[in-house]
């Protein structure tokens, strides 16, 4: 299949930006100035000033001889780049195949995705009324090709579709720059006379090849769909995305919860097919104004069932703001598993693991990621350390509980407590907790606690358990040894039953 | 002859009347297996004498001492109402539960589903919303403040699913009204010690029945032995050095019933 690919070049990228950030600019000339070795140059300067002469690469003294009220602003380093980011993220609308060009352009690769606006002519033109609408000056471009849609984008003269296989004859007429060559090439190809791209296609490869390098034939072979090239994608394409697009924007909830169903049916019948359920799933609301609004979600477990996926968003769809009205609405998962039809399960039997993990995820959306957990055994002497708490439902314990009287109730911090114990090495007889004194009727212990040197420093505990005259149950440890001069320190650390 | 036909024909009414009350209180007397606590004077106090299964059930324990006991006498319950393969749920306020500890009441803590949050209100959302999973056996919430609208909210959820919660609280005394089918009260008692040995023994427990819709309030000295509940028998109490558990029947009874 052949690849159809649209190039939008901006050639006023950066000031545009400017200009719809402060409308008064559009009348005024003014341009972005960059700094190279102390001298101070235009790196872009917009429509009103290069009617006044003023062009790229021009010291800003030659140009404010030419045009005194000059507005310099200097140049913000990444801006451009930062720019073209956002507008092919904001492009996956039309395919979720989008590269930057840089520094003034991005790539749509829309091979199979045409139909969805109508036809390629549709499509070209619907890329740049919009964002033409939003201020920017854009031209476009479709070919075979992304060298000849780069090149009619920038270059061409008359129509901007160039149809499958035309690229020699619609190259032909265009400046040998069009074949995205460096400065000095182009400069030393105009010195020969060669000044069109017609001229190359008669020139022997060879020499070519020996006077200007390899660049210039690969990039005439790209250009011509001889080599193929590859699109960086800004993000990588989610092959799980379902699109809807709306007639007239979208500005009520139920008309949003009405397409997120839609797209979640669509998404889920298709992960049914292919065996797989969504760990993560991003629902995007372009709105008419150029915004995305995006929410996204996660699950414990993978799952394809919309209503649960549904569930998890609906508390959160009204963090969309619909401003001036949604126009098209995407649901990608990003992040698909494998999932047999029944789930197996390391803990379940007589309940339905599917419902479970739904549950857990419902929990987990509401209450916070870390707040809903289960808790493993982990292979620990520690009282703080032989829990493992995990998120996922169907890991299976790797160790054994460690056969141990433990208390049901364990602070999370020891508190410090007084004890009078008179033997060393014996249980206390009273110790006082919070200003409350505890006569201990019964005791057991030492059991002796060593500190697990090669995670945390501490002196080894050594662990009583006691019961008080009304029969309430504590477990105490003793931090170190028993010193004569320096008394150890005594804890409570949790509550038996 | 005659007089006797009359009378089991009269208890047989009596019968049926009461399952018609607890049916229309909720209960579902004729439930698959009932959660018997395998102690014959508590299972007697209770309605259809078991422990009402799809319900909500309300403990009380006020000190940090109380919680544990508590916490252990649930987590039995829990073992129970769980069955070999059932999944639990345990909503707390804070991380101070410890998994390794529930193991002596039967309860594996790799079957539970910890919710920990510090607010009653995402509590309250979290145990309906576990209330209404048919998956979940049963959940235990540590709840401050539930109100009677709140309690009804939870006890409908449980009776449309068949879970059973139980609502952890505190405050017995500003306690108000609930839809809870029972209240129950749990304070440490000496430990009895089996066999003679030395050591803390067996964990023991005075376990109030304060309320029981279709059943009769009641208080018992009991004690987890050998992983089920037993009787505190007197001849064990007599070896001891410190006062004998009172007998039920002595015990004041705490009237605040809602």
């Amino acid at each position: 299949m052949t690849r159809r690919y649209v190039s939008v070049w901006f050639p006023y990228l950066v000031t545009d930006w400017l200009t719809r950030r402060q409308p008064a600019r559009a009348k005024r000339p003014f341009a972005v100035t960059g700094t190279e070795k102390g001298r101070v140059f235009i790196a872009e300067a917009n429509e009103p000033a290069e009617a006044q002469g003023v062009v790229r690469g021009m010291g800003l003294a030659d140009a404010r001889a030419l045009c005194p009220q000059i507005e310099a602003l200097p140049e913000e380093t990444g801006r451009g780049e930062k720019l073209l980011a956002a507008m092919a993220e904001w492009c996956i609308r039309y395919t979720p195949m989008v590269g930057a060009s840089s520094p003034d352009g991005i790539f749509l690769d829309i091979t199979g995705a045409a139909h969805l606006m109508g036809g390629e002519r549709a499509l070209l033109k619907d890329v740049v009324t919009r964002f033409r609408a939003l201020g920017y000056h854009a031209r476009a471009s479709m070919a075979d090709t992304l060298g000849c849609a780069w090149a009619v984008a920038r270059y061409g003269r008359e129509k901007p579709l160039i149809e499958s296989g035309q690229q020699k004859e619609a190259l032909a007429s265009l400046p040998v720059a069009a074949l995205r060559l460096d400065d000095e090439t182009a400069l030393l190809l105009g010195q020969l006379g060669v000044r069109t791209i017609r001229h190359l296609y008669v020139l022997p490869r060879a020499t070519l090849t020996r006077r200007f390098g390899k660049e210039l034939c690969l990039r005439l072979d790209q250009a011509l769909g001889a080599t193929g090239e590859a699109l960086k994608l800004v993000k990588e394409a989610p092959v799980y995305l379902e699109r809807l697009p709306a007639m007239e924007g979208i500005l009520t909830a139920e008309g949003i919860l009405i397409a997120l169903e839609k797209l979640l049916a669509k998404l889920c019948l298709r992960l049914a097919v292919d065996g797989k359920g969504a760990r993560a799933a991003e629902f995007f609301c372009y709105r008419v104004d150029g915004q995305v609004e995006r929410l996204r979600i996660g699950t414990g477990a993978p799952s394809r069932n919309p209503r649960h996926l549904y569930r998890l968003f609906r508390d959160r769809l009204e963090q969309i703001d619909p401003g001036h009205g949604i126009e098209l609405f995407t649901l990608s998962a990003p992040h698909v598993e494998a999932m047999r039809a029944e789930q197996e399960d390391a803990l379940q039997g007589g309940s339905d693991p599917a419902q479970l993990s739904e549950l857990a995820d419902r929990l987990t959306e509401k209450i916070g990621p870390g707040h809903v957990f289960r808790a493993l055994p982990q292979a620990s002497h520690a009282p703080e350390r032989c829990v493992r708490v995990t998120g996922q439902l169907a890991e299976k314990p790797e160790a054994d509980w460690a056969e141990k009287s433990r208390p049901v109730r364990l602070l999370t911090r020891p508190e410090p407590i007084e004890v009078m114990a008179p033997v060393p090495d014996y249980p206390p007889v009273l110790f006082r907790h919070k200003g409350k004194l505890h006569r201990i009727k019964r005791a057991e212990g030492p059991e002796r606690i060593e500190p697990e040197w090669w995670i945390a420093k501490g002196p080894m505990r050594d662990y009583y358990r006691l019961e008080d005259e009304s029969g309430q149950r504590y477990w105490i440890f003793r931090a170190g040894p028993y010193a004569p001069d320096n008394p150890p320190h005594w804890f409570l650390h949790g509550f038996f039953a | 002859m005659k007089v006797e036909s009359q009378s089991t024909e009269k208890s047989k009414v009596f019968e049926e009347l009461r399952q018609q009350i607890q049916r229309l209180e909720g209960f579902k007397p004729e439930a698959a297996d009932p959660v018997s606590l395998d102690l014959e004077v508590i299972d007697a106090a209770l309605p259809g004498r078991s422990l009402p299964r799809a319900a909500t059930h309300e403990i009380y324990s006020d000190s940090p001492e109380e919680n544990a006991a508590a916490a252990g006498f649930t987590s039995a319950l829990l073992a129970r109402l769980a069955g070999e393969k059932g999944m639990i749920a345990w909503i707390s306020k804070s991380r101070s539960l410890y998994p390794p500890g529930l193991r002596a009441y039967g309860l594996d803590p790799a079957r539970i589903l910890f919710v920990e949050t510090p607010r009653d209100k995402d509590a309250l959302w979290a145990l309906e919303e576990i209330l209404r999973c048919k998956s979940v056996s049963a959940v235990a919430a540590e709840i401050t403040d539930a109100d009677l609208t709140a309690t009804r909210r939870l006890q409908l959820a449980a009776e449309g699913s068949g879970c059973t919660g139980f609502l952890l609280r505190s405050g017995l005394r500003r306690a108000g009204n609930s839809a809870c089918v029972t209240r129950w009260r749990i304070a440490p008692l000496p430990g009895v010690a089996t066999d003679d040995l030395p050591g803390l023994g067996s964990p023991a427990w005075q376990v109030e029945l304060l309320r029981a819709k279709g059943g009769r309030p009641g208080s018992w000295p009991v004690m987890w032995h050998e992983a089920r509940f037993q009787p505190i028998a007197p001849a064990h109490d007599e070896t001891r050095d410190v006062p004998l558990p009172v007998a039920a029947t002595v015990l004041p009874l705490r009237r605040r019933t809602g």
